[in-house]
């Protein structure tokens, strides 16, 4: 019991960081991110394994993980308010060629990444080509072209 | 059909997990005693490999008693390593089949508490002596 309760609580523990790390956090991951992520997965490593290293340990660690990702994932499907309080909602950058920019700053988002987004899933060099540019819940920024004619 | 049977599968594992069948839960907690209940020995029914159990052992003594003697058998030494014991023994003695520590005047009511690593898996069936009592022996499951 006392084991799988300290699952649920890293399970927690870790949807509460990533979500006020914010949207941007890992969609647009560095080097150092990755490295992060690997201190991280190792502290939390040695909280819950503790004094046992055994296989039955690690298969009631792993089915509990994945039974509170299904749980959650439920609920978020059953309540749009726990959708949007786990994961955010999609949130506009660029309007008709204009940069949002307060939504930018909420966000950690700059130009560069509206243009480095536009380049490689439009092939848009400029904003004003842009019509609308969306953060989307994943940390992707979708991107549609204003209308050319 | 198939995630349905694997939905309810991982309920089920997650409680026999929770209720002890897994081992290394207080619920897995078991006691063995001895006829006249002088002695009393509270131990993991179901453990897991690599993860220690503490075996508590109580013995009902008289002033006058000699020092205590417990006898761990030849079965408890294949699948158990003892790695600490409170309060510490004044000596150990090997014997025939296992090994025994002794314990200088522990009191009218004695509680022995041996830590131990857990080797192997399946099925053991340690016994534990206690001064003149008879051996009580345990059945243990060890999980891999």
């Amino acid at each position: 019991m006392e084991g799988i309760i300290r699952v649920i609580a890293v399970y927690v523990m870790l949807l509460i960081v990533f979500r006020l790390a914010g949207k941007r956090t890992l969609n647009d991951a560095t080097t150092f991110d990755f490295l992060l992520l690997l201190i991280i997965s190792e502290t939390t490593q040695q909280a819950l394994v503790r004094d046992d290293p055994s296989f039955t340990h690690s298969a009631v660690m792993v089915v509990t993980f994945v039974g509170a990702n299904v749980a959650m994932s439920a609920w978020k499907q059953r309540s749009k308010a726990v959708a949007r309080l786990l994961e955010g909602e999609p949130v506009l950058l660029v309007e008709h060629g204009r940069l949002i920019g307060r939504t930018l700053d909420k966000e950690r988002v700059d130009e560069d990444d509206i243009l480095e987004a536009a380049r490689e899933r439009q092939g848009l060099e400029r904003i004003d080509q842009i019509k609308y540019a969306i953060l989307e819940r994943t940390g992707r920024i979708s991107i549609i072209p204003r209308d050319q004619s | 059909m198939l995630q349905r049977i694997g939905w309810i599968s991982g309920l089920l594992f997650l409680a026999a997990a929770m209720s002890g069948l897994l081992g290394g839960e207080a619920a897995s907690r078991r006691t063995a005693r001895s006829e006249d209940g002088s002695v009393r020995i509270d131990f993991d029914r179901f453990c897991r490999s690599g993860k220690p159990i503490i075996f508590e052992i109580r013995a009902r003594r008289d002033a006058d008693d000699p020092p205590l003697t417990i006898d761990f058998s030849g079965a408890f030494a294949d699948v158990l390593e003892i790695r600490d014991v409170r309060p510490a023994p004044v000596r150990s003695e090997a014997r025939a089949e296992g090994f025994a520590l002794v314990f200088a005047a522990p009191g009218p009511s004695a509680l022995i508490r041996v830590r131990c690593d857990v080797r192997g898996t399946g099925r053991a069936g340690p016994a534990i002596k206690v001064g003149p009592a008879p051996e009580l022996r345990m059945r243990q499951f060890i999980f891999p």
